[in-house]
């Protein structure tokens, strides 16, 4: 039997479908105009590569910032239950997990059971969220993914002093105007933004083990930083952490569909 | 009215994104000002601005003296004495606004609130730096979302009916919403007033603050924005008092006031005060 799970971020469209408990097929698309585009053609992509139709799939639950104007999905969970669940799914010892996406960032804090016991985000702010990453990429010339890669061959970062998003903007255009190497300002502005996500790790009593999941969760740099910064070690996800979210929903629709008895 | 001690008190204000300088002279008068976009040369373009204005008013480094501040302020003019941004809000205030009380400064890159003593000096303050959603950046970035000039979204604001609220407080997610909201359909002037009302959502709470007492200023390059002023004003429930000059010229003119000879000579000062307009 196949569950579907749609996640609709800011950024980007996610989504996973499972065959029972295998993922057999995946699509990550940037965001088109709205949510209903996004969704619909990130999921006719992955069924499409599956060489099926929509009601094929037996349950399809939706999750993300998009989540209520997903059309085809029979329920929408919050991005957090998601997260949490797909974490849990793919490594039962994880009990806190970092979700760094494209216009936010979460903290979430799960019991031995995989459930929630609580969280905090912040999405009011672009620091310390993808979007900040994006900023600096694009005044470096750099792709996102060459961000991370650049700033891991750093000898000496330079030091970011603003936080807001803005401000760090200027800060950098005076480093390029100082050429300041770029491995060396790619690697400061991993360090703020990790830094910035550590500050939002600090204010829920957290516990090993740790992940991190999201977009962000592929760029080394960030990553490397934000481990120094707390001092731990994020456990490597079998799966690609930019679908977690969309895996968890899928769980749900397993959880939910009528025909499967619920297992947790 | 009281002396000026040099022939010419020049003060630059070298800020997060325009140069201000303007230049006393003997009467305690403007005798002139300039403005320029900072970019990323302070130095050559303070040099230059200050170039300028003695050429034009034929007159010689020696024969004036120079106060300088702002953030691009710090070691870019050797012959002129560095002072902090608040002691010069509070100078040049007090200076424009002899009863002045509280200066409110909105400049591109922060928000400051200074309480004035009758003699001009900092009694307490209040600084936003660290976030651009309460200062000019954040109008300058969604005026591109709109594509309306600074000075056009003032105006178009207050013409508006009902304003549309900006819910994203930070400035980088107010750039994609205000677009969002152009096309839902919303209308510019709608948006302008609800940019503008967001700004004032954010400076208001700095001055309430301080308990601010009247007469109020309102200083820096946002303070043109008549519909921001308005608004702010309505807030407070306070009236700001009209400098007489652009707003954005006080700290320029804080620090001419406080400035001292080419020599670092403390005797060449300007005192502030009285009706010199």
């Amino acid at each position: 039997m196949k569950f579907g799970g749609i996640d609709i971020g800011s950024l980007t469209g996610k989504a996973v479908v499972l065959e029972d408990d295998d993922v057999v097929g995946s699509a990550i698309i940037p965001v088109r105009r709205n949510p209903v585009l996004t969704s619909t053609l990130v999921y006719n992509e992955v069924l499409d590569g599956l060489g099926i139709e929509a009601s094929d799939v037996a349950y399809c639950v939706g999750t993300g910032y998009g989540r209520e104007r997903i059309p085809f999905v029979q329920k929408s969970l919050s991005e957090i239950s998601c997260h949490g669940k797909g974490a849990h799914f793919l490594d039962p010892e994880v009990r806190t997990i970092v979700d760094v996406g494209g216009q936010d960032c979460k903290v979430i804090c799960l019991d031995d059971d995989g459930d929630l016991l609580d969280f905090v985000m912040n999405e009011k702010c672009a620091a310390g969220t993808g979007r900040y990453l994006e900023i600096m990429a694009d005044l470096l010339d750099l792709s996102l993914d060459q961000l991370g890669s650049v700033s891991l061959k750093a000898k000496t970062p330079v030091a970011m002093n603003s936080t807001c998003s803005i401000y760090a903007q200027a800060e950098v255009l005076q480093y390029i105007a100082r050429k300041t190497r770029k491995e060396d300002i790619a690697a400061g502005i991993s360090r703020a933004m990790a830094e910035r996500v550590a500050g939002l790790v600090r204010k829920l009593a957290v516990a090993p083990e740790f992940t991190i999941t999201g977009g962000v969760a592929k760029n080394a740099g960030v990553v490397r930083a934000l481990e120094d910064i707390l001092g731990v070690e994020f456990r490597p996800l079998s799966f690609d952490p930019q679908l977690v979210g969309a895996l968890g929903a899928a769980r749900f629709a397993r959880e939910s569909s009528p025909g499967e008895s619920t297992r947790r | 009215m009281d002396e000026v001690a040099g022939d010419y008190a020049f003060g630059i204000d070298a800020g997060s994104s325009i140069l201000k300088i303007v230049v006393v002279g003997g009467d305690g008068g403007l005798a002139s000002s300039t403005t320029a976009r900072i970019g990323g040369d302070p130095t050559g373009v303070v040099g230059a601005g200050v170039k300028k204005l003695l050429r034009e008013l034929g007159v010689k480094r020696k024969q004036a003296t120079f106060g300088i501040t702002g953030r691009n302020g710090r070691g870019v003019a050797k012959f002129a004495e560095y002072e902090s941004e608040l002691s010069c809000l509070a100078a040049g205030g007090a200076y424009l606004v002899p009863g002045v009380r509280t200066v409110v400064d909105t400049g591109s890159f922060s928000n400051k609130v200074v309480k004035v003593d009758s003699s001009g000096r900092v009694v307490e303050y209040a600084v936003n730096d660290v976030c651009s959603s309460g200062a000019g950046m954040f109008l300058e970035l969604v005026c591109k979302s709109l594509d309306v000039s600074l000075d056009e979204l003032g105006s178009l604001a207050l013409e508006a009916g009902d304003p549309v609220p900006i819910s994203s407080q930070c400035s980088i997610f107010a750039e994609s919403e205000v677009i969002y909201l152009m096309n839902e359909g919303k209308g510019v002037p709608e948006i302008a007033a609800g940019v503008c009302q967001s700004i004032v959502g954010r400076i208001a709470p700095l001055v309430s603050k301080l308990r601010p007492e009247p007469d109020f200023l309102l200083a820096g390059g946002v303070a043109k924005n008549p519909a921001v002023r308005s608004m702010l004003s309505r807030e407070l429930g306070a009236e700001f008092v009209d400098p007489g000059v652009d707003p954005q010229l006080v700290g320029a003119f804080g620090a001419a006031v406080l400035g001292k000879g080419a020599g670092g000579d403390p005797g060449t000062r300007v005192y502030g005060g009285g009706d010199w307009r």
